[in-house]
């Protein structure tokens, strides 16, 4: 993300209050990053991802009073928003995770790997285990439950929650 | 569950990726509000998600920013048109608002009551986890106890100027026996009952050591549970030849009832 040109709490002050142009700096300043998610959740069908990241602003612009700085940060709500309007824009287009999973996917992500195309992310990529990326791609990006995680990877729904951990704290430490 | 289970359970994990269930979800929220160190840890989990996210980043063609910016024109032109309409109608508003606080009011409470009831779970758990570390204070302190008196049990029969002597059952009570440690030099008198029977309740052991002949009164004692310590310590004597045991009456007696003679032994 590209430094805020005013801060995240003026900017949140002034989009309460309707600002058009507080909207477009939040606009340049997300949008990547919601788009991605995106992209990644309607398995790269740009068409599509670019409607859903459309409704999504839409959303974020409408039901901006409903954001409360105190739950959580801007950019986890503005990603929450995303992320639910890409999986309701999946189902809407009948193609549910699972049955894209089905088709395209092996057990234990090498279809995750394969995609990834950004230097920022292939370093990433190249320092976290597989199934560990595997369980956060599946979980976040593709909308799974853990029970269709436990079942897609033929794994004890224990050991889906575990993984998501460890898989987390390996993130961290990557970032760290 | 305490606070640190909680945050190993991977549910917190599970709660920025999106895949846990609409409890658990109610659970994390509410324990990250309740406890700091959730509330830290959850902000922790998600700055890393984010950062994997920010990884992903994809720059949306233009175009798309301004069919944004039209699709929102548009909608204000549509609500401002509403609003017109319910600035003709304004008892229809009134009541919808009233319900929208009303419902509002009723999630919060309800949020409330939920967020109260993961900390009265908390506070149980608490409670119950003080409750076992209290018993476990108390027991080691027991335990202490219990090894202070036997290492000081073990200095009086280990002390090279204590005496032994084996007092062995009589005719009223020939299985019974008993032993005395006397230490000659600090006068001190110990016995360890190694088998006697139950006195009746009204009655009381008394141990006699015979000095010159004459029996003196070396006091009363109890038969001790084996938890307790094994030695009692009696009056101190010095110049006894023999020490008996005779059942006496409550309290002692003042000279033995020697058909009641349970244990005797010479030096």
């Amino acid at each position: 993300m590209s430094p805020l040109k005013i801060s995240e709490s003026e900017l949140i002050l002034l989009l309460k209050q309707k600002n058009k142009s507080a909207f477009s700096e939040l606009y340049d300043n997300y949008s990547p990053a919601l788009y991605g998610v995106i992209l990644r959740i309607l398995n790269k069908d740009e068409e599509a991802a670019q409607d859903a990241l459309q409704d999504s602003f839409v959303k974020i612009w409408k039901n901006f009073e409903t954001y409360d700085p105190g739950k959580g940060t801007l950019f986890t709500w503005l990603l929450n928003v995303a992320r639910n309007t890409a999986i309701d824009k999946l189902r809407t287009l009948g193609r549910h995770p699972i049955q894209s999973l089905d088709q395209n996917v092996n057990i234990e992500g090498s279809h995750y790997s394969q995609n990834v195309d950004r230097i920022g992310l292939k370093e990433i990529v190249s320092k976290m285990k597989p199934e560990h990326r595997t369980i956060i791609d599946m979980a976040y990006f593709d909308g799974f439950t853990q029970e269709e995680i436990s079942h897609k990877l033929q794994l004890p729904l224990g050991t889906v929650k575990t993984r998501a951990r460890t898989a987390l704290i390996e993130l961290r430490k990557i970032f760290n | 569950m305490d606070i640190k289970e909680y945050i190993e359970s991977g549910k917190l994990e599970n709660y920025v990726l999106g895949i846990c269930t609409p409890e658990e979800r109610q659970e994390a929220e509410c324990m990250a509000r309740i406890f700091p160190e959730v509330r830290h840890e959850l902000e922790s989990i998600q700055a890393s998600m984010e950062q994997y996210i920010l990884a992903n980043k994809v720059e949306p063609p233009a175009s798309v920013k301004s069919k944004i910016f039209d699709a929102i024109e548009a909608e204000e032109k549509a609500s401002s048109k509403a609003e017109a309409k319910i600035l003709s109608m304004p008892s229809e508003p009134r009541a919808e608002s009233g319900m929208g606080m009303k419902l509002l009011l009723a999630a919060s409470v309800v949020l409330a009551l939920m967020c109260g009831y993961v900390a009265y779970n908390q506070q149980q758990k608490n409670k119950s986890l003080v409750a076992e570390i209290n018993s476990l204070k108390d027991s080691q302190q027991e335990l202490n106890n219990r090894f202070t008196k036997a290492n000081e049990q073990l200095a009086v029969i280990s002390n090279p100027n204590s005496t032994h002597i084996i007092m062995k059952g009589t005719a009223v009570s020939p299985q019974s026996v008993a032993t005395i440690y006397w230490n000659k030099e600090s006068k001190d008198v110990y016995i360890a009952v190694n088998s006697l029977p139950k006195p009746p309740e009204d009655k009381q052991y008394q141990l006699w050591g015979i000095v010159n002949g004459k029996p003196v009164d070396l006091g009363v004692f109890n038969i001790l549970s084996p938890s307790d310590s094994i030695l009692q310590k009696m009056k101190s004597v010095e110049g006894a030849t023999t020490f008996a045991v005779t059942l006496e009456k409550a309290g002692g007696s003042s000279t033995p009832t020697l058909d009641q003679m349970y244990v005797a032994g010479n030096i």
